[in-house]
């Protein structure tokens, strides 16, 4: 059992590129806001070099694209102009088989 | 010249010297109302008032030999400049801007009264996501009233 088409029918488009010039054509994905279980942060937390607005996102993507193997100098760009480097990612098995990607992304922010 | 001051005027300093060691640093006042890079990729060098200790009134000795207690004191002021880096960096980065930074302080600028400085280890800092070292310079300064 893969999940592909129904990636492919509802997510997002998106590819990963890397610091090297490397990236993958577009493909489809999950990316969704993490539920957060406290509200205590939500407005973001204050810092000595500014506030992180701690934007974290879950990452449902296909088995194809393993983000398992990728660091953090790598990032995930949405159609809507976002970009997201990887903090965790698993793969997802049934039986010997690895049906999707799970991981948290976090937002690529800037600054002032 | 008050705590805040001395901040705020090793802020203005550092921030407009051109220093090739300086050159992808980026000197701030520590709580600023702004949004924080994440990942942090560039040093990040953040001033803030560490501590401020206020001593007893100083004495002064008359030409009679007479000691008079005089409305001066001496104002310690601990002023901290933690060094945020990439977390893919080892920490010997910040110990060199610790180095350029300490020898500005102590050996430069004459007209600070420099008691001492401070320098921490290399830490993770969860909710910065980067590393982080924790460097303090104290400042004397004698006040009037």
């Amino acid at each position: 059992m893969r999940i592909d088409k129904m990636l492919q029918k509802y997510g997002k488009s998106v590819n990963i590129t890397g610091a090297n010039g490397w990236s993958t054509p577009l493909f489809h994905a999950f990316i969704q806001p993490l539920r957060y279980k406290t509200k205590l942060y939500m407005a973001g937390d204050v810092t000595p070099i500014g506030t992180n607005h701690n934007s974290v996102y879950l990452y449902i993507g296909p088995p194809n694209h393993d983000l398992t193997k990728l660091d953090k100098s790598y990032s995930i760009n949405d159609s809507q102009g976002n970009h997201y480097f990887i903090d965790r990612a698993e793969k997802i098995f049934i039986k010997d088989n690895a049906i999707y990607i799970w991981a948290v992304i976090r937002q690529i922010t800037e600054g002032d | 010249m008050t705590s805040n001051q001395i901040a705020r005027e090793l802020y203005n300093y550092f921030n407009s010297l051109e220093e090739e060691v300086f050159s992808n640093v980026r000197f701030l006042l520590a709580y600023q109302n702004t949004i924080k890079p994440t990942p942090v990729t560039k040093p990040i060098v953040a001033v803030s008032v560490k501590e401020c200790n206020v001593g007893n009134r100083l004495n002064k000795t008359l030409e009679t030999g007479e000691v008079k207690l005089t409305t001066s004191r001496n104002v310690d002021t601990t002023v901290s400049m933690d060094i945020y880096l990439p977390y893919s960096s080892n920490g010997i980065e910040a110990v060199k801007i610790y180095d350029r930074i300490a020898s500005i302080i102590l050996f430069q600028l004459s007209k600070y009264d420099t008691l001492g400085s401070t320098c921490g280890p290399a830490e993770y800092d969860t909710s910065c996501q980067a590393i982080v070292v924790r460097t303090t310079f104290t400042i004397r300064v004698v006040t009037d009233a």
